[in-house]
């Protein structure tokens, strides 16, 4: 490691389309396959690294996310109020398809935060709700015959006690 | 396909894993992959409650419902089975194992749990393991014999179970046995905790704590077999909860919670804590050996300079207390009946609790060097006869802190209140944060007189109740009392008292889980709901604007 100081030294990253992004060393510390690239290589790394899983677009709102909650983490006063709310308005923001490819590039990239928030988000849908709800939120198909879907209901009885009706 | 199951199995079961286990559950009908997903999901919970596998007390003598129990038990059983078969077949990992049943058989079911406990023991992955067996008689319709002979054996296959980081046992466990063939090492353990469970002796505890350096929380309760503790040597031990002793000495430097339970009266419990001098949280209930003096609090917060929070229940007290620290945050009294009057001189106090009843006149607590921002709150459990005098006398010292008042009023309560003195003298009205009210009053006379007490004693800012402990009658009569700010009649001008509901400007409504929004929402749920049918566990809060 060289005696410059983290904050001022850049990374940059190479998405799967080539775009190249610059990025602070204490965020790419929150990347942690990006973070073991650079603990492995010998020299500093200075050519940017490849990310062959991810595209610009993930890799784009990721790093608008680190780098949002690092400003909000520096501002200890407002910190979990105003991160709360821009939580909230990163998961509003979000169609089904960029809410799985960003949890995809954020499995990839080991971006333990991130990843833990995407999966809370999903939970957060399924949490209280009905089977049909469910399935209609994520279009996700009934490929069960009737038959087989109520013996599995019967199966699992304790489960549906106390379901609201959305 | 969908956006959402295709997704890599370990991704969805993290989210399974962050849903409640009913929900998680019921995921497995949504399709076939996500059946799939469910059936490797390695948090298995198996809850005879519930699954719905209990028998009121009340049918234990009908052979049908009897009947119709055995057949749940045995479903129940059946289907830990299969699960634990399939995934020791398939090798899927096991992260947790919790097991729940109320109706032990000491004589049929210790070969399964046996089997179990094998299975899980054998999971390279297991981390949480929680046991807890209990036997309710009529469940089975006649009685056992409660001695140890017919405890549940924990046999030897837990103690291959490395990995564990939580083990939890409760119930007629006893475990002197295994503890005593084999040299028991949990190098990972961080949580254990052991409730009415059979130990044996002492050395079994050292022994077991030994083996287990990396503990971090530890709640030892009732345990049978067992009257004293020495807790020493664990370097990574923050909390400790310990209940049933005569003993206890707790030598560890980095304890910061310790809560000492003893309901046993007749034997004392001897204390030795001292060595704890990083302790942030002690709570004391019912420890009788325990005098709480002004001598006793001054040594205590000398022993403990970093104790933020204290609570006593039923406790011995001096009549009079003097509470003096400047690192005080909580301070709670909870039914310590001796006490008539403490003074709080704590200049960092958060939050104060004071918990009383209607049987013994409540303590004049004052604070002196505190903030106004401390939260108080009052609880009283109200039988028989409600006095709103002794009540506002009580908050007399408190105000204008932000006041939480909690009545627990029972039916047939009696109210006194005497409109003598509000309708000649000037009160001033408490202002209050909030009223949480349980009103169990069924007859109409008595529901009107409490509202009426209520709110010519307290302005609260938010009024909260829960459906499941109001009675209907006294939830409809606050609903029209507090739709009477819209009309335009004083049809009190000619008395000198007014009515109270005339100095309400706006009331709105919010119901958590959230579906009613305005009176009108409220009274339409109160007329769908059936007669003599259990009302829903529903929050509704009336936030109040007055004059």
């Amino acid at each position: 490691m060289s005696g410059i100081s983290d904050t001022e030294r850049m990374i940059t990253l190479k998405t799967v389309e080539g775009t190249l992004f610059d990025v602070k060393s204490s965020i790419a510390k929150d990347i942690k396959t990006v973070q073991a690239f650079i603990d492995d290589s010998d020299d500093d790394v200075t050519s940017p690294i490849p990310l062959p899983n991810v595209f610009t677009r993930e890799l784009s709102r990721i790093l608008d996310y680190l780098n949002n909650h690092h400003r909000f983490r520096s501002d200890i006063e407002k910190a979990d109020e105003e991160m709360a709310r821009y939580d909230a308005e990163f998961a509003k923001s979000m169609s089904h398809e960029e809410l799985k490819a960003l949890i995809l590039a954020a499995n990839y990239l080991n971006v333990k935060d991130l990843l833990e928030f995407l999966n809370q988000t999903v939970a957060d849908v399924i949490q209280n709700k009905s089977v049909e709800f469910v399935r209609n939120f994520f279009g996700i198909e009934n490929d069960y015959t009737p038959e087989e879907e109520e013996k599995l209901r019967n199966e699992n009885e304790w489960a549906f006690n106390g379901v609201e009706q959305d | 396909m969908d956006k959402i199951s295709d997704l890599p199995k370990m991704i969805l079961h993290d989210i399974l894993s962050r849903l409640p286990y009913k929900d998680a559950a019921r995921t497995s009908v949504l399709s076939k992959a996500w059946h799939e997903t469910w059936s490797s999901f390695p948090i298995l919970v198996f809850h005879g409650f519930d699954r719905g596998v209990f028998l009121h007390s009340g049918d234990s003598k009908d052979p049908l419902k009897i009947q119709d129990h055995r057949r749940k038990v045995n479903s129940f059983l059946n289907s830990v089975d299969r699960t634990l078969v399939r995934f020791h077949h398939h090798g899927f990992a096991i992260k947790e194992f919790s097991l729940s049943m109320m109706f032990f058989h000491p004589q049929f079911m210790p070969h399964r749990v046996d089997r179990w406990m094998k299975i899980v023991g054998e999971s390279s992955s297991i981390k949480v393991l929680k046991l807890e067996l209990k036997v309710v008689e009529h469940r089975f319709g006649f009685k056992f014999n409660y001695t140890v002979d017919n405890y549940y054996c924990l046999p030897s296959d837990v103690v291959k179970a490395k990995s564990l980081t939580e083990l939890k046992l409760s119930g007629k466990i006893r475990v002197d046995k295994l503890f005593a063939n084999h040299r028991i090492r949990f190098p990972l353990l961080r949580i254990l905790s052991l409730i009415d469970v059979y130990l044996g002796h002492e050395q079994a505890m050292e022994d077991l704590i030994s083996g287990c350096p990396m503990i971090e929380d530890l709640k030892l309760e009732n345990c049978v077999g067992l009257e004293n503790v020495k807790v020493h040597d664990l370097p990574k031990l923050k909390s400790a909860k310990l209940s049933g002793f005569h003993e206890i000495d707790v030598d560890v430097l980095s304890l910061e919670f310790l809560q000492i339970t003893n309901h046993d009266t007749e034997f004392p419990c001897d204390i030795n804590i001292d060595k704890c001098r990083n302790l942030k949280v002690l709570l004391l209930e019912a420890v009788s050996s325990v005098f709480v003096s002004n001598q006793w609090l001054l040594e205590l917060f000398d022993k403990f300079p970093f104790l933020e929070r204290l609570e006593l229940c039923c406790c011995i007290t001096s009549e009079s207390l003097m509470i003096s620290s400047s690192r005080l945050k909580v301070l709670s009294f909870q039914a310590c009946f001796e006490l008539k009057e403490a003074k709080i001189d704590a200049p960092n106090l958060e939050s104060c609790r004071y918990f009383g009843t209607h049987r013994h006149m409540p303590a004049a607590i004052s604070f002196v060097n505190c903030s106004n921002q401390v939260e108080f709150d009052a609880v009283f459990a109200i039988e028989y006869r409600l006095d709103l005098e002794w009540i506002r006398a009580f908050f007399q010292h408190i105000e204008p802190r932000n006041v939480t008042l909690s009545l627990k009023i029972m039916k047939d309560t009696s109210i006194v209140l005497n409109e003598d003195v509000l309708q000649n003298v000037q009160v001033p009205l408490l202002r209050i944060k909030q009223l949480n009210l349980w009103a169990g009053e069924e007859t109409q006379d008595l529901c009107v007189l409490l509202i009426n007490g209520l709110f010519w004693s307290f302005r609260p800012a938010i009024v909260s109740l829960n459906l499941k402990f109001c009675s209907r009658i006294f939830v409809k009569l606050l609903l029209e009392k507090l739709r009477c700010n819209n009309k335009e009649e004083r049809c009190c001008s000619s008395s000198q008292m007014k009515c109270w509901w005339h100095d309400l400007k706006d009331v709105k409504v919010s119901s958590s889980p959230k579906k009613y929004e305005n009176l009108s929402d409220c009274e339409a749920l109160l007329d769908s709901l059936p007669i003599n049918y259990f009302s829903p566990n529903l929050q509704l809060n009336f936030e109040l604007e007055w004059d």
